[in-house]
């Protein structure tokens, strides 16, 4: 290329950022409100507080005993006692064992069961994708089919990385420009708001990326493993279980006697110590030669304790196993694990989301900034489709996305509860309000796009308590007098929400009726081929 | 200070580049992390994992670099050049650690 090392850079970061980016908008919103997943859920289901968590003897009898009743003669039993905010409720999974010569689907199953009366979690009030459907967006995407999405969010996510990169190359002066705001200056303020985000959120976002990337690997990079072991496909498929290590047990076929593994946890307590059992895992249950597996709770960040492997009829003691043979996979691991947070308390859940918001404005300001640069120029004539197209698709996404996801909490509290589809036309309606939002600023043009879209979030946000109101029993009026927080908390940040739309809103009607100012360029900030 | 056009920066010559970075590149990465792999000590799957958990750095410094080389010929002379040494750096360590 021509110019300087840092003004190519300049070039990359602008077009690997501008390139995908309302992709990656539409992933940061959508994961930022993956870390509140469990709590968006309880609020579109209407569920009510949980039972509370019985102690784990209880809670084990009970998921034996539905075990027993319903997954006889399955080849793995799964027991996961009730443990805090990520499974508040008793978890019971099974599977059968494959049947020969058959082409059908191995049978599986798995309940929410009450940790206290071992009865089965009754099913939602209201069908809905709840606060599952997007997260899971965040990196399937939806509408793609089979795993597109999923490559899709791949190949974005390595552009996030080498913006993320070449942003920190192009930056000489890090540290001054993050001291650096100067509002009121049209493009100048732009540039700094996105120095601002980015650099005051640089760790999270560099560890979200990488980590992110690690998720694809299996999808992007499976022929270094394959090439590894000369494509030999069998090898490499054994690549995990290298890594990891697996318990193999043979099926008899003859019925033998199962230990309750509540009678094993004294002696996995007596090498781990006190309350240090996260779960069961009971291979061939019934069989004469079955396991019981005990799981060590996990580290903080490596999801992966150790395990001690018993005999399930007689109670044996036959291997201990660490949590993995490799630093290399508890690096892998810590980052995955980083990424999804499931170990955050409320404290630093919140950090979580604040810094997704942080990384959600970096794009929106970086995307604002490429527009405002190309203004002056646009306007003369030059170019002018690129830029309307990026204008339109940068003010019907950075307002209308979050419009989108509000009508998608109002389309579940409005939809008939009885309706069948209602589950898929929450998500319908949400991106049905997205499209309508791009539209919009093609007709109206954007100066008043960006204030109308404003007016149009703050009121749509600031609906969702009112319509909970009307038509459910957990509105805030009942669930602050109850202390629940997570319920009373939903509504209370649409409210917050709201109030942040209006004031944009607000800041937006006064700017409009000044005399349009926008800062002029010094030519020593101009990039050669970022104008091309 | 010179832009795109004056200078006779083509179209074609950006796009050239872009190409590079994906397809190409991506092969360099693949390969270069192959032959990286079979050199990281303890077992066979230690490699393999560091190899692959740093293919994504790899590959995007690969993209950096072909953004930042002045002449194209060097681009795709290096990138073709380099898929040709890994990929028989990495055949030559299989086949000497494979041998019977």
């Amino acid at each position: 290329m021509i110019g300087g090392f840092r003004q190519n850079m300049t070039w990359l970061h602008t077009w690997a950022g501008l390139v995908f980016c309302w992709i990656l908008y539409f992933m940061f919103v959508t994961g930022t409100l993956g870390y509140l997943d469990l709590e968006i859920d309880r609020w579109m289901e209407e569920t009510p507080p949980s039972a509370g968590a019985a102690p784990l003897e209880q809670a084990t009898n009970s998921a034996m005993n539905r075990l027993n009743s319903e997954a006889q003669g399955a080849e793995r039993w799964m027991i996961f006692p009730p443990d805090g905010r990520e499974s508040p409720n008793l978890g019971i999974f099974w599977s059968m064992p494959k049947v020969e010569g058959s082409d059908e689907p191995i049978q599986r199953g798995n309940e929410q069961l009450d940790s206290f009366t071992g009865e089965p979690i009754a099913e939602p009030r209201r069908d809905t994708g709840g606060g599952q459907v997007l997260y899971r967006m965040h990196y399937l995407l939806h509408y793609f089919p089979g795993q597109s999405g999923y490559r899709l969010v791949g190949l974005i996510t390595i552009l996030m990385f080498v913006g993320m990169i070449t942003g920190i190359v192009v930056h000489k002066k890090i540290f001054r420009e993050f001291f650096t705001f100067r509002p009121g200056k049209g493009q100048r303020s732009w540039l700094d708001a996105h120095n601002l985000f980015s650099v005051s959120s640089l760790p999270f976002q560099l560890m979200i990326t990488y980590s992110g990337l690690i998720f694809t690997v299996g999808l992007w990079m499976p022929m270094i493993g394959l090439a590894s072991y000369g494509f030999d496909t069998k090898m490499a498929a054994n690549l995990a279980n290298e890594l990891i290590g697996e318990v193999k047990v043979e099926r008899t076929g003859t019925p033998g006697p199962l230990m309750n593994p509540m009678e094993l946890v004294p002696a996995a307590e007596a090498e781990w110590g006190a309350d240090e059992v996260s779960y069961f895992e009971i291979l061939n249950p019934g069989d004469q030669d079955s396991r019981i597996v005990l799981h060590r709770e996990a580290g903080i960040l490596t999801r992966l304790g150790g395990r001690m492997v018993f005999d399930g009829a007689t109670g044996e003691h036959l291997e201990t196993m660490p949590p993995t043979k490799l630093p290399v996979l508890t690096f892998a691991i810590a980052m995955l694990g980083l990424h999804e947070g499931t170990f955050a308390g409320p404290f630093l859940r919140w950090l979580y989301v604040l810094s997704g918001i942080l990384g959600t404005a970096m794009i929106a300001t970086g995307a604002v900034h490429w527009t405002s640069k190309r203004r002056k120029k646009a306007e003369e004539g030059a170019d002018s489709f690129g830029f309307r197209l990026v204008e339109c698709l940068n003010i019907g996404t950075i307002v209308g996305l979050p419009v989108g996801i509000a009508a998608f909490f109002l389309a579940n509290r409005i939809l008939p509860v009885e309706m069948e589809t209602r589950a898929d036309w929450e998500i319908h309606i949400m991106f049905l309000t997205w499209l309508a939002c791009l539209i919009y600023p093609a007709i109206r043009g954007r100066q008043h796009s960006w204030r109308d879209l404003s007016w149009l979030a703050a009121a749509a946000y600031a609906a969702v308590p009112v319509v909970n109101l009307a038509t459910s029993e957990m509105h805030l009026g009942n669930t602050i007098a109850n202390g629940d927080w997570v319920l009373a908390g939903f509504d209370l940040t649409c409210i917050a929400t709201a109030a942040v739309f209006a004031g944009v809103a607000v800041y937006l009607s006064k700017d409009s009726r000044k005399p349009k100012r926008e800062a002029t360029i010094g030519a020593a900030e101009q990039i050669p081929l970022g104008s091309s | 200070m010179p832009t795109a056009a004056s200078v006779g920066l083509s179209r074609w010559h950006v796009a050239s580049r872009v190409f590079a970075a994906t397809i190409p590149a991506f092969i360099l990465a693949n390969t270069l992390s192959i032959a990286l792999g079979f050199l990281v000590p303890g077992i066979k799957a230690n490699g393999v994992a560091w190899a692959t958990l740093l293919s994504y750095a790899i590959y995007t410094c690969l993209i950096m670099w072909i953004f930042s080389v002045k002449r194209l010929k060097t681009v795709w002379l290096s990138i073709v050049g380099g898929i040709v040494v890994t990929s028989g750096a990495a055949w030559l360590f299989y086949f000497l650690e494979n041998r019977p």
